[in-house]
């Protein structure tokens, strides 16, 4: 593996609290803009069963949870959750 | 507590699967839930348990043979309280959806910049492992882009709608008017954009005329591509190694003014799925293509005009697929059955 993990994608759950800059300056791919919407740092307590290793969100099995089916967790970066999004560099 | 190669720290058989992903992640969750039917062992961690939660160590050797008759340069481990891999034991990395290493927060900037260099260096140990299959390698996702892909895809035999990528906004009026004055921007990137306490997202977006010199083209990079104008459906297909999982993904209705929804991960309840075949031709380009991208798993967009012509538009190295219940459990086994598998040479 050469040493090129710092172009790895990782997850990053980052929120950026800095506001848009002027409209002079501000590129035109970011017009795409669609649906931005405000994001509290409320966030469920996210752990690993220690048995199975499946995902756990407020103590419970997501894989048996029907509000978690079609959430961006599963799908595509839809924005319809805020727990988790997909936010690889290339891929979505 | 180290593990051995036999016997993990609880007791169980040590696991020769690796997966590597954010603590939430119900897509991975479904092929962990069939590895621990099938009883094979494994490892589930994430780069954000490590230095904090989990130990690594890897220890140079000058011989290294291995039972299986590898040679292993590198002698060790890295696990956690309860469980971890040897690397003679290990046979397949899931490199899923990693989040990035965390460290003591009063570190100063320059001392987590260090860290992490450290941190990330260390961890390509593991690709210096004999016999390991990787579901992708690290660096292969990473060098997926945009511009990589494409040219892939167009080396494959796949069709590719034609695409420019430029600063110039004098460009883009010529190459528009070359596809008929239809054109689309779509981010090089990930398409989730964060500011000012607000998430949005960047989808597909048609360009129309009097944008095509828009002086903010110039202030980085922009992509723009064909319009296919005639849209019958899309495509999703999921590829694992020699399986290729296709869906079409057709509208419930249309848009107001009668045009279909450019991108569907706007709205993706609104969309029916339902099992496909895929053109021999395009199967085998498809084999060529993640060949060439170095690529074990991916999930690729396809669009389909009226005329039944496929144009690829995507190719996303991690890709979700649990979302699709109609191959939802096939993709989970032939994922299961290919860690359970690793690699043997």
């Amino acid at each position: 593996m050469p040493a090129m993990l710092e172009r790895v994608p990782t997850l990053s759950h980052r929120i950026h609290q800095e506001p848009a800059g002027p409209k002079i300056t501000r590129p035109f791919g970011l017009d795409a803009l669609t649906n931005p919407v405000t994001i509290d740092n409320r966030r469920p307590l996210i752990t690993v069963d220690p048995a199975t290793q499946l995902s756990v969100v407020d103590g419970q099995l997501v894989v048996e949870n029907p509000t978690m089916a079609n959430t961006s967790c599963t799908t595509e970066s839809d924005g319809a959750d805020a727990i988790a999004l997909d936010t690889d560099t290339n891929d979505d | 507590m180290p593990t051995t190669p036999a016997m993990s720290a609880r007791g169980e058989t040590a696991p020769r699967v690796l997966v590597v992903t954010y603590a939430l992640d119900p897509t991975a969750d479904y092929v962990l839930r069939e590895l621990n039917a099938r009883g094979v062992p494994f490892w589930r961690t994430d780069l954000a348990d490590f230095p904090t939660r989990s130990i690594l160590r890897a220890e140079l050797r000058s011989d290294g043979q291995r039972s299986d008759g590898q040679r292993s340069r590198w002698a060790g481990g890295w696990h956690d309280r309860s469980r971890g891999v040897d690397f003679s034991a290990l046979r397949a990395v899931w490199w899923r959806k990693p989040t990035p290493h965390e460290f003591a927060e009063t570190m100063s900037g320059p001392e987590l910049q260090f860290a992490a260099t450290q941190a990330k260096q260390a961890m390509t140990v593991l690709g210096s492992l004999p016999g390991v299959l990787w579901v992708n390698r690290p660096q292969a996702n990473a060098d997926c882009t945009k511009p990589v892909q494409l040219a892939a895809a167009v080396e494959a035999g796949l069709p590719v709608p034609e695409t420019l990528i430029t600063n110039d906004p004098a460009e883009v009026a010529a190459f528009a008017e070359r596809c008929g004055g239809r054109i689309v921007t779509k981010v090089l990137g990930g398409i989730v954009h964060t500011e000012n306490g607000k998430r949005g997202q960047l989808y597909t977006r048609r360009v129309p005329a009097e944008q095509w010199d828009d002086s903010r083209i110039a202030l980085t990079a922009h992509l723009f591509q064909r319009e296919i104008t005639d849209k019958a459906y899309e495509i999703r297909v999921t590829v694992v190694d020699e399986q290729q999982f296709p869906v079409a993904i057709r509208p419930t209705h249309t848009l107001a003014d009668g045009e279909p929804q450019l991108d569907w991960r706007q709205n993706s309840k609104s969309f029916t799925h339902s099992a496909t075949t895929l053109p021999g031709n395009l199967q085998y380009g498809i084999r060529q293509m993640m060949d060439r991208l170095g690529l074990v798993f991916a999930a690729l967009d396809f669009i389909v005009d009226q005329k039944g012509a496929h144009h690829l538009v995507d190719v996303n190295p991690g890709g979700q697929w649990a979302w699709i219940e109609t191959t939802r459990d096939a993709i989970s086994y032939a994922i299961a059955d290919l860690l359970e598998k690793g690699q043997a040479g």
